[in-house]
């Protein structure tokens, strides 16, 4: 068996979330019609939404994660933390690039300082401070309590970011589709919804990746730490015998 | 002036098309760059771990 982070389930993962981005890619760029008001440029819809709407789920899993670890204090809730919080910020990044790509044929310029954006750069910058904070060389259970304590602060910013456009007057546009009322139809709202499960699948095959590199570099960290006491014993026996076989002399 | 038009549309139309694919085409490279990384570094680390402590496999 070769060594990797791979198992049968995320194989299938794997290759259901390559298939569904074919098939996505093929109703986005040719089968969906354009829209009547944003005529071609509704087709970056079909990433951008799918994109941030995964990366809020992954920082909110990230929250529940650091509760998670504050409470029991394992390895698993600070891992699953971690893996979620460098998928969203992966995501994150998608969307903002898409955004302003948006943004530039929309509103004619790639960023303005509008509340949406704004909050989505600060927890932008947010995620990229708790994932500096998981790299510090400090002891492992003081660095995942800090992580986890900063991984708290996702929660307000990721809300504040996703209800942005109710809450205060943005450029940015209100929320197209809603629970009760989808404002699209047909193949439009069919692509809308493959996009969101096919980011779901890329997110959960590249989580459960992403967790099992983080939970290696644990034990490549131990197994170090293993090599390094020996080796210090070694060196302690090595100096000690001569000195006792002077004192025997 | 309807041919202007006309080409304006084009023109226009042109340019959407060039965002879309840009957008499509970034967020494509940079998730493969991540599956990449990712398999890379998923197997380096494997490599230095014995199996027992793969629980996945």
């Amino acid at each position: 068996m070769s060594a990797s982070t791979s198992s049968p389930a995320t194989r299938i993962l794997g290759l259901a979330s390559a298939a569904g981005m074919a098939l996505l890619l093929l109703f986005a760029l040719v089968l969906s019609p354009a829209d009547v008001v944003q005529e071609e440029t509704v087709r970056m819809f079909y990433v951008h939404i799918p994109t941030a709407l995964m990366a809020f789920t992954a920082f909110f899993v990230t929250v529940g994660a650091s509760i998670g670890y504050l409470v029991k204090r394992t390895e698993w809730w600070d891992v699953t933390a971690g893996a979620s919080a460098e998928m969203g910020a992966v995501l994150l990044a998608a969307t903002l690039i898409s955004g302003a790509l948006w943004g530039r044929v929309t509103w004619g310029v790639y960023w303005t300082w509008d509340a949406r954006l704004t909050l989505t750069a600060l927890l932008f910058v947010l995620v990229l401070g708790y994932l500096a904070v998981r790299r510090l060389p400090v002891d492992r259970d003081q660095r995942a309590r800090l992580a986890a304590v900063v991984g708290l602060l996702l929660a307000p910013t990721t809300i504040a970011c996703h209800y942005a456009t109710t809450w205060w007057r943005t450029l940015h546009q209100q929320q197209t589709v809603t629970t009760t009322d989808a404002q699209m139809d047909g193949l439009m709202l069919f692509t809308f919804a493959l996009g969101m499960v096919v980011f779901a699948l890329i997110y959960a095959w590249l989580t459960i990746h992403r967790f099992r590199i983080l939970w290696l570099e644990h034990r490549v960290e131990d197994l170090g730490l293993d090599v390094a006491i020996a080796e210090r014993r070694r060196e302690a026996e090595a100096t000690e015998a001569p000195a006792v076989a002077g004192g025997l002399r | 002036m309807l041919l202007a038009s006309v080409s304006n549309a084009t023109e226009e139309h042109r340019f959407q098309w060039t965002l879309v694919l840009l957008c499509w085409s970034t967020v494509l490279v940079a998730l493969g760059a991540l599956v990449v990384r990712t398999v890379q570094r998923g197997r380096k680390l494997a490599r230095q771990v014995p199996e027992e402590q793969r629980r996945w496999m």
